[in-house]
């Protein structure tokens, strides 16, 4: 929101910026961040009003006109300009030679001096300017533009001086009245100690035409619009509107129209009330009703879009049709044209929700509908009716031509609200006496109904009860509770005042989240394991499915996706981190990725199911070798749930993985998920190369829900232990699980543990040596009983089918 | 010479070549010796502009109806080989699952996760429990819960990715809040870390994917001033050093009032400059969004506003990360790169 010093001194003549950081710190601590503070129209230099009288073309230029401009009446000064717009008899700023404009982009400084000089081979003695030359916006296409009845000769460079506030208006979608320049005024008012004068009660009509223009308002809607007013203007001259409101408009980032337009605009700006003007001879039977649209009604708004409308939508329609998007836009029929001569000007109050609704179902934003969408107080609209009306009699000449309508049918009234005065101490922590609660209430016009029961010392006495009932003036929608007062007791206290505490709590430690820390662990056990964690997003695209071989079949749909990329809500993780495989590819070669998050599976019921998922890729120089380096990931799991988790081939291998280089990961026998080689067509897919990558992924719901035993302590033997490492050709493939199970039927004395040590392959045999650990507790196996044992061990695996080297 | 029989034949030719055809290698050659540079129907294509211009546009549309025609028979063949040599080199592999691991060095975590740890830990020692979102949650946890009634522009003020089955992927973790209040008995000391969305373009200070940590207090007597005291602990822990702080209204529906607590932005090296402090002067960046609980929400948890009172906050944790850290693009948190994962 951008303020103009100079406006909001209409309201707080004392205001002053002394020292620029206190007022920001003070403005931020208090109301909202002041993001600037600009001054405007320094540099500007020797800018006088002027009349162009003659214009002729320029002898070697179609574009540039040759002027004849006086700043009396009498003496010409000769001047060339470009701009379209000039004409005899159009009053506008000219520059005279040693003066200065804004040159954004043509010089260093931003500032350009003007001197005599000849343009195109003819003097030209000064510049006239465009808005963008004068600082108030971008346009430099056309001069400026100035009523015909403006005084010539005048030096207007210091007009131009003011300076520009830019507040954040993030802090205020509940506050409607702090989005004028009488509202921020009260907020300073208050910050800063200065005497406020609020927006009139009250104002009457400064003369009536003689000749009346009928009007007839009807409200068929009523429970969209709380109070409407309005009144016909006729006889007035649509026109530029003078330079001071031109400035204060555009500096508050509002474009100069004409000055009906310019003149409900300051309306909004200065008191908060959005109005709307429409052209009084186009409409129909003068006549405006407040009603629902009709189903399929159309309406060309005053941005030149077509706009189809709903019955749930409010609209100001005349004898025909809707004119006007209630609230929102007026329509294009209606506009103030140049030979507009007579107005109906309106300003209203319509409820928010619906505002808001529509507002957003029509794509359709404006400041009206900001205001209006926060839920305004109506107590503005007829004061803005009657002081617009007064303006446009200065301006453009304008007759009121009828009596001022005002339908209002419930007058919104100022609120009492009961505040329980020790809350100051219970719920603020402050200690504040009375006098200063009075100045902090007062100053925001909140009325203390009977402060004479506030003892001097109550807000240190926390204990005793007094309550007070507090009157809220109707502009604040957004005090209705007790909480709300403090708000403003606690921010006009300053917060920086306040003494920092703690709160006092008996010694209970805190409970633990066992699957929180459990997910800690595994993070940590991951990255032990060799792999990196990545966070991927959760939204997921059908093109990065269809990469890892799948589809979005099944998955959630996001309604408003931000791209196509982001389409779905994901139930793996694969494809996301084989993206960010490649993503390091190019620089680390071999390396492992793992990500925990959770995913979303539907299952019918009110939220999809959303278990942690534990996901990891390895990328080696093979397939084989990037799974081993990723099966010390689950090796980590097996030696953290000892007893839980093992790994077994499977047929039913995800579709991105290789079919027969998956094998399935169970725990406590149940399948938790899979752990293999990667597709050779994802791979291709990725892009992977001659590389090898492996992937896993587990769903960790049984992990984390598994209450561990206490692990119960084993003697340890008293003898040393026997390894024998056998080796032997298994040509049709070897399973150690197999292994294992035949093992334990043949019942082998004192046989510890069997683990692969390492494999070779030779002429397309593969051959597996495994080391068997003996392990007798309190007696040394003698030579026999060790060859009794390894002979039991070769029968079994003789017996498997595989050949002993 | 019949042309039309010409382009007949090449059909013709193509077919049986490509029947003939054992491997997509194979087929690579034909589609050069049909359709490549040198092919007839090239050297056809480019003799077009030699023909009358009344010809001219009659065989050349032949011909390029012909050159898709091939194109369609080439590919055909070529996804139908592709896909028969994948299946007949999966039939032939296999792994031996039973192969012993290969050791790597040590991965790293992502900075979130380190960092979280410690701010979980900090607020533990405080006596917090820890509970974690739903990254899918309904309306009513989302917003109405938190006084924010549906039609409110204060809906406006999160972006809110929304689903099919008329969820929503979570704006903020403050999704447990109704959740955590009405199912514990006063006091409640939780905090709630999590991942967050928001439907918005990304840049250098804008994700639409972040993660964050909620807070709520609830008990008797809690002041705003306990809030202030315990999240400038909170910062004097994590930046171990006494961070001073500046606090700001703002807006969120569920606190009354909102606040926003900031500290000053760090110089090079991480450092805070304490020397020469001028609260007015320093630069100031907001870290914690904040406030105490606004008794609707209280209500609608099931708990007394008129005996309890209580604080919440929400923080990103990506913002705190960059702070302390100097990072500057928010980006790199789920770029997956291994050159900024390894710099923490």
């Amino acid at each position: 929101m951008l303020l103009s010093l100079k406006w909001l001194q209409k309201y707080i003549p004392d205001f002053q910026i002394n020292n620029l950081d206190s007022f920001r710190y003070k403005v931020d601590t208090r109301l909202s961040e002041v993001k600037s503070v600009e001054v405007k129209g320094l540099g500007l230099e020797k800018l006088f009003t002027a009349q162009i009288l003659e214009v002729e073309a320029h002898p070697k230029s179609e574009k540039l006109h040759v002027c004849k401009v006086t700043m009396d009446g009498k003496e010409q000064i000769q001047i060339v300009c470009g701009a379209p717009n000039v004409r005899p008899g159009l009053v506008s700023v000219l520059c005279l030679p040693g003066g200065k404009v804004y040159a954004p982009g043509h010089a260093e400084s931003g500032v350009l001096e003007i001197g005599v000089r000849a343009v195109a081979g003819v003097d030209s003695n000064g510049m006239l300017c465009s808005t963008a030359e004068l600082g108030l916006n971008d346009h430099h296409d056309s001069i400026i533009e100035l009523p015909s009845s403006t005084p010539l000769g005048e030096d207007v460079t210091d007009q131009f001086l003011d300076t520009v506030i830019y507040i954040e208006n993030k802090a205020f979608p509940h506050r409607p009245d702090v989005f004028s320049h009488a509202g921020i005024a009260r907020e300073f008012a208050a910050i800063f100690s200065n005497e406020y004068k609020g927006v009139e009660k009250t104002a009457e009509f400064i003369a009536k035409a003689e000749n009346t223009l009928p009007l007839e308002v009807e409200i068929k809607a009523s429970e969209g619009c709380q109070r409407f007013s309005a009144v016909t203007l006729s006889d007035l001259k649509v026109g530029p509107s003078p330079l001071w409101l031109q400035i204060l408009l555009n500096y508050c980032g509002v474009r100069a129209i004409n000055n009906v337009v310019d003149v409900t605009n300051y309306m909004m700006l200065d008191m908060g009330q959005p109005m709307h003007a429409f052209d009084y001879s186009k409409v129909a039977e003068h006549k405006l009703t407040v009603r629902m649209a009709r189903a399929e009604e159309e309406l060309t708004t005053l941005d030149g879009k077509e706009r189809k409308l709903s019955k749930e939508m409010l609209v100001i329609a005349d004898g025909k049709a809707a004119q006007s998007i209630a609230g929102i836009m007026g329509g294009a029929s209606t506009e103030i044209a140049n030979d507009t001569q007579a107005i109906i000007l309106e300003a209203a109050n319509w409820e928010m929700y619906r505002i808001r609704r529509t507002s957003r179902e029509l794509g359709l934003r404006s400041e009206a509908s900001t205001r209006y969408e926060k839920g305004m107080s109506p107590e503005y609209t007829a004061i803005a009716v009657v002081k617009a009306a007064n303006m446009l009699l200065d301006l453009a000449g304008a007759e009121v031509a009828g009596e001022l309508i005002d339908i209002y049918p419930e007058a919104a009234e100022a609120k009492l609200i009961p505040f329980e005065l020790n809350s100051v101490a219970h719920l603020l922590g402050v200690q504040i006496d009375k006098q200063q609660l009075i100045d902090i209430l007062e100053n925001l016009e909140l009325e203390p109904q009977n402060p004479e029961q506030i003892p001097a010392d109550a807000l240190a006495r926390a204990d005793m009860h007094t309550e007070l009932m507090i009157k809220v003036p109707a502009h604040r929608r957004d005090i209705n509770i007790g909480a709300d007062i403090l708000e403003e007791i606690g921010r006009y206290y300053g917060y920086e005042n306040f003494p920092l505490t703690l709160p006092k709590r008996d010694l209970f430690p805190a409970e633990v989240n066992k699957h929180f820390h459990a997910k800690l662990e595994l993070k940590h056990l991951m990255a032990a394991s060799g792999l990196h964690e990545i966070f991927t997003y959760s939204m997921i695209g059908a093109e990065l499915l269809a990469k890892s071989l799948l589809t979005p079949k099944g998955l959630l749909k996001v309604v408003n996706p931000i791209s196509p990329e982001l389409a779905f809500v994901r139930n793996t993780l694969i494809p996301s981190i084989l993206e960010k495989v490649k993503v390091n590819q190019n620089k680390f070669g071999t390396f492992g990725l793992f990500e925990i998050s959770q995913v979303a599976i539907p299952q019918g019921g009110k939220l999809p199911e959303q278990p942690a998922i534990l996901s990891g890729a390895y990328i080696s120089e093979d397939g084989e070798t990037a799974y081993r380096h990723l099966k010390q990931a689950i090796v980590s799991l097996q030696q953290k749930y000892p007893g839980k988790i093992a790994l077994e081939a499977t047929k039913n291998a995800p579709a991105y993985m290789h079919p027969s280089k998956c094998g399935q990961v169970t725990f406590g026998g149940k399948p938790i998920g899979f752990i293999g080689v990667l597709h050779p067509k994802a791979g291709d897919n990725f892009e992977f190369g001659n590389n090898g990558v492996a992937v896993f992924e587990i769903n960790l719901s049984e992990i984390l829900n598994f209450v561990p035993e206490v692990r119960q302590f084993r003697p340890l033997a008293k003898v040393p232990a026997v390894v024998r490492d056998i080796s032997f050709w298994a040509d049709k493939g070897f399973s150690m699980q197999e292994l294992s199970t035949k093992l334990s039927g043949a019942n082998i004395p004192d046989l510890e543990s069997s683990a692969v040590l390492s494999t070779y392959t030779k002429d397309a045999k593969r051959s597996y040596t495994v080391r068997f650990t003996f392990q007798p507790y309190d007696k040394t196996l003698t030579q026999d009983e060790i060859n009794s044992r390894v002979e039991a061990i070769n029968n079994a695996l003789k017996s498997s089918g595989y050949e002993l080297r | 010479m019949n042309k039309d029989q010409n382009l007949d034949t090449t059909k013709k030719q193509l077919a049986s070549d490509l029947n003939s055809a054992k491997q997509s290698t194979d087929v690579e050659k034909l589609r050069e010796q049909y359709l490549g540079k040198s092919s007839p129907i090239q050297k056809a294509l480019q003799n077009l502009k030699e023909l009358p211009a009344e010809e001219r546009k009659a065989a050349g549309g032949k011909l390029n109806q012909l050159k898709q025609e091939l194109e369609t028979q080439i590919n055909d063949k070529l996804t139908a080989l592709r896909e028969a040599e994948y299946n007949s080199r999966l039939a032939g592999e296999s792994l031996d699952l039973d192969l012993p691991p290969l050791a790597a060095s040590q991965g790293y975590l992502h900075p979130v996760t380190q960092e979280l740890e410690r701010i979980v830990d900090i607020f533990q020692r405080m006596g917090f429990s820890v509970q974690e979102p739903f990254m899918v949650d309904d309306e009513y946890n989302t917003f109405t819960a938190l006084n924010i009634p549906e039609g409110h522009p204060a809906r406006d003020m999160w972006d809110t990715i929304y689903l099919e089955d008329d969820n929503l992927l979570i704006t903020h973790t403050s999704s447990m809040q109704n959740r955590v209040m009405s199912s514990k008995q006063p006091p409640i000391r939780t905090i709630v870390p999590g991942k967050c969305f928001r439907n918005e373009a990304t840049d250098a200070t804008h994700e639409h994917s972040f993660y964050q940590l909620e807070g709520i207090y609830v008990d008797k007597n809690i002041k705003l001033s306990d809030l202030i005291g315990t999240l400038s602990e909170f910062l004097n822990q994590y930046f171990e050093t006494k961070v001073p702080i500046k606090i700001q209204p703002t807006f969120f529906p569920f606190v009354e009032p909102a606040l926003e607590i900031m500290m000053p932005r760090p110089k090079l090296g991480g450092k805070l400059d304490l020397e020469n402090f001028n609260p007015e002067t320093t630069d100031w960046l907001e870290v914690i969004p904040c406030g105490p609980i606004h008794p609707n929400v209280l209500k609608e948890a099931g708990i007394d506003a008129t005996k309890y009172s209580g604080f919440a906050w929400g923080m990103g944790l990506e913002r705190l990360i960059m702070i302390k850290r100097q990072i500057n693009d928010l980006r790199y948190f789920h770029s997956g790169r291994i050159d900024f994962l390894n710099q923490f």
